[in-house]
């Protein structure tokens, strides 16, 4: 990353935190506060012993320790609430991070998604935004407490003694290298080893998903050999730490001491030429010990600050990326149904058409078949009706208005669409119907199933409409999952309904009786169905053959048989003769 | 509290063959708490002894003294972190491969109740919890009692009246360190837990963002999440709040204790009781307590939820049955194939009874379509051939043998199944499909790719078949999916082939010139394959039709399409797949 970059970041990260100033303007004062105290009780103790206890000075001497309590009492009022607002305020931006992060993701178009795992996304929403508080809200401003108090330590050793000052400092360089150097080496390790713990729950979570193609091919020993090899690692990985760290802080606690055992010699040997008081020398070792906290801080959020950056970058990468859906456009409240395709052209990949050329007009309240290929383009063609992608070129046009200009939200309000691959939230089967609709009621749910002829499959199940779906579905069949899919897009009261192969894993029979309720009550408006069995297609007003992204046969089904080409050949290779 | 104790019992146990290890350990911490405790009173004496008096050659003496027991004080640290760690790791290894192992002995009932974050969380969570209190925390309650103790008795030499005070700051320390550590650990378990929570909606809103945006409901999710960000954002403010007070308190106490000291200290100098070096010991003392104090606070917050967290652990070890074979399993060399259900129940803990006394049984190479509405208990009765689940009452055998006498190794041998929806590895297409033959070529995984009609896909992949699929790599639809499920079942060559659904994704075509493959390979197996393409009727000898659990027709493809029962009306008025 080059520097000028990162500084970029920053700033950029500084400027949308300050949105709230007020909780910053405590946690500034705390820190400063906090500072100021911190350097005030060696000082007061050296003037208690030298001007009082040596000096047997009974008067005053309360008011002196009593200044010395108030100092540490004042000590522990700016600590504490430094802990609080630094915290706060993290917390704060932090939840703004997630937040945006989150809205962006619900906003950005599918292409967003083409090259992103839902892993790699949701460890940007909680682990990066952590990592990102962690270092540069609470680690930057603890740190700039840390600095403050060095400075200050400083200052009033130089206050003190200007010659045990420099004689104390000496121990300083030492110590910024041994926390240079191994803190460098221990963060590492300790990441070593966050990756290792990662590693094992990786293999965990691959084996309770895939349990049941490891116990089907009999691969446990492999896993359990796997998981073994992963967990040797991690005590290496951790040794690696304890070796670290084991010579880390001996090594910190011997430089800092190393300060004190120079105050002590040469102190002594000032005190003895009458160079310095006694009060004096007490008062720098005890400084002298106050060096290790700071320098430590300052030096760790050096270090952890590119990771950081990093997670930085990495968020920003998803807030400023720019395939975003638009929402502005015309509302429209209703759909007569007609569905106009004008030479539409369209490549998901720069120079890869998948739609080449079609041109297709359902009108309103028609009921079309696609069928085709796998890899034909039909779910093309329905993720363009939806608008999650928009023509490369030509036009798609809703009752004659071009799509562009039809708000996207305000158009999906108006069409059910049924994807291949169902998708059901974790939750009750209610729940999951009810989503469709914010307005809608229970009895709502249980007319459409009723009208659909999914509620006797629902309440077959042991608590019916309060089953609960388990993570993705897993409790329920892939049938009825479809089933439950299909209602809820039938919950909107779409003016238009798509089915993408919705009903492919339940059998033909409830499929027909499915379907035939469906456009019952989808009568009067338009209905669009992708199916791989062709006995279906008989309902319909219209058949679309695609082939290569192209339409290559359409008409009524009898039409299209009699005629003998595509549609012919691929219904008699399905169906055996006619 | 009993219970606290077998447990406490249970866990040391796992240290094993690292038992020295741990005390040699714990001795050396001892050790190490003594040095560190002589330090402050070295100081002291360089400044009594040297410094005040204007000794300094002696107080050179005693800084060089400090250095020495400094070293001497890092060594043992060092040793006793060492072999602390070590013993901790190990112990925390053997019990996660317990753990680990219990779970792959499971039934699958334990993965339809639990959710798979839970169990991550118990062999990561709970475990790093454990190796902490095993390694860090023992260390550190050993040091902090004993270096208290050597604090206290050399406090006691100089100065009663000063040790009362920081005997009595010690008890309100400890205290309150507990109390902050009991409070606060509760809210930092809920913050990760919300977390956790935060996680499954972002992946929730990521996975099912298609549906979200065709239900075209973004608000409604995007507030839902907000919930759950505001709750966690609470959480932390509480945690924060705890914080701020408990954990700050302990240096209000501290500072007025020192405080206190140092005016009766100071009277006590002035009148001769005291000296200055034994002042600053004192203060030097007060300050090198704070930090053992609070870890003491800590550890004893820490022991119940250590405790707890073995606790779960050995809950999932203890609930997973001994063996997933009986002694007396038995293996089948020379399968014939034949399944046979007789009087079959099986009910899945949610309370759903599939399967009501159900008898079947499937010769030798037959092959069988088993068709029927959803949740008729299709899939369910491939998985009991497969024996996932294991009925509640009646058996389901194979050759005449109950399947859960077969030693399971064999049986995964004789029996191929691809489920509905299988599992993909993140790992290339080829060691995907060659999962249960590591060893296979090339030329044969590319057969079987061809035979499950995946192959034409596969090579217009830029890496053809070193293309890493699933998670991190291409994703892929259901269809493929199941079509590299089905190749790696191919690639297998077993007695028994079980397909559930393999079609449902596939165009006409296409399966038209698998059905023509799949003949030749099935031939001298036996298949069942679940699916509602009538079309693969073609393929069996029979068809079963089943609603409710209940086989309500079987018989040859012909004969039930002229019966005029549901499989007939199925087929509907025109040929194969309804009309
Ligand atoms: N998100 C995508 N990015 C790139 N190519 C895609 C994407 N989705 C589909 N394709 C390609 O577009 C073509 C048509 O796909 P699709 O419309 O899904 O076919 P169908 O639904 O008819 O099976 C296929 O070659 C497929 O590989
Ligand atoms: N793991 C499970 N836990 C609880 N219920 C289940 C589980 N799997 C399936 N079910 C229920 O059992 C019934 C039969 O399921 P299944 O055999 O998958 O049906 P299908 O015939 O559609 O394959 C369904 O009602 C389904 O909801
Ligand atoms: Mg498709
Ligand atoms: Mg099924």
């Amino acid at each position: 990353m080059a520097a000028n970059s990162s500084l970029a970041l920053l700033k950029r990260f500084i400027g949308e935190a300050l949105s709230h100033k007020r909780t910053l303007a405590i946690v500034v004062a705390s820190i400063v506060g906090s500072a100021l105290a911190t350097l005030a009780p060696p000082y007061i103790l050296r003037i208690a012993i030298d001007r009082y206890i040596l000096a047997n000075n009974y008067s005053g001497f309360l008011v002196v320790a009593l200044l010395y309590l108030a100092s540490l009492v004042a000590q522990w009022f700016f600590a504490t609430l430094q802990t609080f607002y630094i915290e706060v305020f993290g917390q704060k931006v932090l939840r703004d991070l997630r937040a945006r992060l989150h809205e962006k993701v619900l906003h950005s178009s599918l292409d967003f998604f083409k090259d992103k795992s839902t892993g790699d996304l949701v460890s940007r929403i909680v682990n990066d935004t952590g990592i990102v508080n962690d270092v540069l809200v609470s680690g930057l401003l603890g740190s700039l407490g840390s600095l403050l108090s060095l400075i200050g330590i400083i200052i009033a050793m130089l206050l003190l003694d200007v010659k045990l000052t420099l004689v104390t400092l000496t121990s300083v360089p030492l110590m910024v290298i041994v926390a240079y150097y191994f803190g460098g080496k221990m963060r590492r390790a300790y990441r070593e080893t966050r990756q290792k713990i990662a590693r094992i729950s990786s293999v965990v979570e691959e084996s309770v998903a895939g349990v049941e193609t490891i116990r089907a091919f009999g691969r446990e020993s492999d896993v359990e050999r796997e998981f073994s090899k992963v967990s040797r690692e991690t005590i290496k990985a951790y040794l690696r730490v304890a070796v670290y760290m084991g010579l880390f802080w001996p090594l910190m606690n011997i430089t800092s001491l190393l300060s004190v055992i120079v105050v002590i010699a040469y102190g002594g040997y000032l005190a003895y030429q009458g160079a310095v008081s006694v009060g004096v020398v007490v008062a720098f070792i005890q400084y002298a010990q106050r060096f290790r906290g700071p320098i430590n801080e300052v030096i760790g959020l050096y270090d952890s600050l590119q990771s950081a950056l990093a997670a930085l970058e990495r968020i920003y990468e998803v807030l400023d990326d720019e395939n975003v859906e638009d929402y502005s456009g015309r509302e429209v409240e209703r759909l007569k149904g007609e569905i106009k395709f004008e030479d539409v052209w369209f490549e998901y990949e720069n120079g890869v058409p998948v739609l080449k050329g079609i041109n297709l007009h359902i009108p309103p309240a028609t009921k079309v078949a696609v069928v085709g290929k796998t890899g034909a383009g039909k779910t093309t063609m329905a993720n363009l009706i939806m608008r999650f992608y928009d023509p490369t070129s030509g036009k798609l046009r809703y009752d004659g208005i071009d799509g562009r200009e039809i708000s996207r939200k305000s158009l999906r309000k108006r069409i059910g669409y049924v994807p291949q691959e169902t998708y059901l939230f974790p939750g009750t089967i209610m729940e999951n119907i009810l989503m469709a609709n914010p307005e809608a009621s229970e009895e709502d749910v249980i007319r459409v199933c009723k009208q659909l002829g999914v509620h006797e499959f629902i309440e077959r199940l042991p608590q019916g409409y309060n089953t609960s779906a388990g993570e993705a579905g897993k409790l329920l069949s892939v049938g009825e999952r479809q089933l439950i899919s299909l209602a809820r897009a039938l919950l909107k009261d779409p003016d238009i309904v798509i089915l993408d192969e919705a009903l492919s894993s339940v059998d033909p029979k409830t499929e027909r009786l499915v379907q035939d309720a469906m456009l019952r009550l989808m009568e009067g408006r338009t209905s669009i169905i992708i199916a791989h069995r062709l006995g279906i297609t008989r309902f319909a007003d219209k058949v679309v053959v695609v082939d290569g992204g192209k339409i290559v046969e359409e008409g009524s089904p009898e039409e299209l048989l009699a005629k003998k080409g595509h549609f012919y050949r691929l219904y008699t290779s399905q169906m055996g003769e006619v | 509290m009993g219970d606290s104790i077998h447990q406490l019992k249970r866990l040391l146990g796992y240290l094993r063959d690292h038992k020295l290890h741990f005390i040699g350990g714990l001795a050396i911490v001892l050790i190490m708490s003594y040095t560190n405790g002589v330090i402050p009173v070295l100081i002291r004496e360089a400044i009594d002894q040297g410094v005040t008096t204007g000794e300094y050659r002696l107080a050179i003496r005693y800084a060089l003294l400090v250095l020495l027991v400094a070293i001497l004080n890092g060594a043992f640290s060092f040793g006793g972190r060492y072999l602390l760690v070590k013993a901790a790791q190990h112990a925390v290894y053997h019990l996660r491969m317990d753990a680990f192992r219990a779970i792959q002995r499971h039934r699958m009932e334990f993965f339809d109740r639990t959710y798979s974050g839970q169990l991550i969380s118990r062999i990561t969570n709970d475990t790093e919890r454990i190796t902490r209190f095993l390694s860090f925390r023992v260390r550190m309650f050993v040091y902090s009692v004993f270096l208290i103790i050597v604090s206290l008795y050399y406090m006691a030499r100089m100065n009663r009246a000063l040790t009362g005070v920081a005997l009595l700051t010690i008890a309100l320390v400890v205290a309150l360190n507990t109390t902050y550590a009991k409070k606060v650990r509760p809210i930092y378990d809920e913050v990760r837990h919300q977390t956790g929570v935060i996680a499954s909606v972002s992946t929730g809103s990521i996975a099912g963002v298609k549906t979200i945006k065709a239900l075209s409901v973004e608000e409604e999710i995007q507030g839902k999440f907000q919930e759950e960000n505001e709750e966690l954002y609470t959480l932390n403010v509480q945690a924060t709040k705890i914080t701020a007070l408990y954990g700050n308190a302990p240096f209000l106490v501290m500072g007025i204790a020192m405080s206190v000291m140092l005016y009766y200290g100071g009277r006590a100098i002035m009148g001769q009781n005291l000296t200055v070096g034994e002042l600053t010991a004192f203060l030097a003392y007060m300050l090198t307590m704070t930090w053992p104090l609070r870890a003491l606070g800590f550890t004893i917050g820490d022991i119940q939820r250590s405790l707890a967290a073995a606790s779960r652990l050995f809950e999932v070890i203890d609930s997973a049955p001994e063996h997933i074979d009986p002694p007396d399993a038995v293996e089948l060399t020379n399968p014939r194939g034949e399944i046979e259900f007789r009087d079959v129940y099986l009910t899945y803990h949610t309370g759903k009874t599939v399967l009501k006394g159900l008898n079947l049984k499937i010769r030798p190479e037959e092959k069988v379509l088993i068709t029927g509405p959803p949740g008729s208990g299709k899939s369910t009765l491939l998985k009991l051939i497969a024996r996932f689940y294991e009925p509640e009452k009646g058996e389901v055998l194979i050759d005449g043998v109950d399947v859960r006498k077969i030693k399971t190794s064999c049986l995964r041998k004789i029996v191929a199944y691809v489920p509905q929806e299988p599992f993909i590895f993140n790992r290339s297409i080829r060691e995907n499909i060659a999962l249960a033959k590591p060893d296979a070529s090339l030329e044969e995984i590319i057969r079987a790719a061809k035979i499950a009609k995946i192959h034409d896909f596969i090579s217009s992949l830029p890496d053809g078949y070193d293309t890493v699929v699933g998670e991190k790599g291409v994703t892929l639809s259901g269809g493929q999916r199941q079509r590299i499920a089905l190749a790696r079942a191919l690639l297998l060559e077993p007695k028994i082939i079980l397909l559930d659904d393999p079609v449902s994704n596939l165009d006409a075509k296409t399966e038209e010139s698998l059905i023509e493959d799949l003949r030749d390979i099935l031939e001298g197996k036996t298949a069942v394959i679940v699916s509602q393409r009538l079309s693969m009727a073609r393929l069996v000898d029979r068809v079963i039709v089943m609603v409710d659990g209940r086989v309500v027709e079987d018989g040859k493809p012909e004969e039930l399409a002229e019966k005029g029962g549901l499989f007939s009306e199925m087929l509907g008025r025109g040929g194969w797949n309804g009309g």
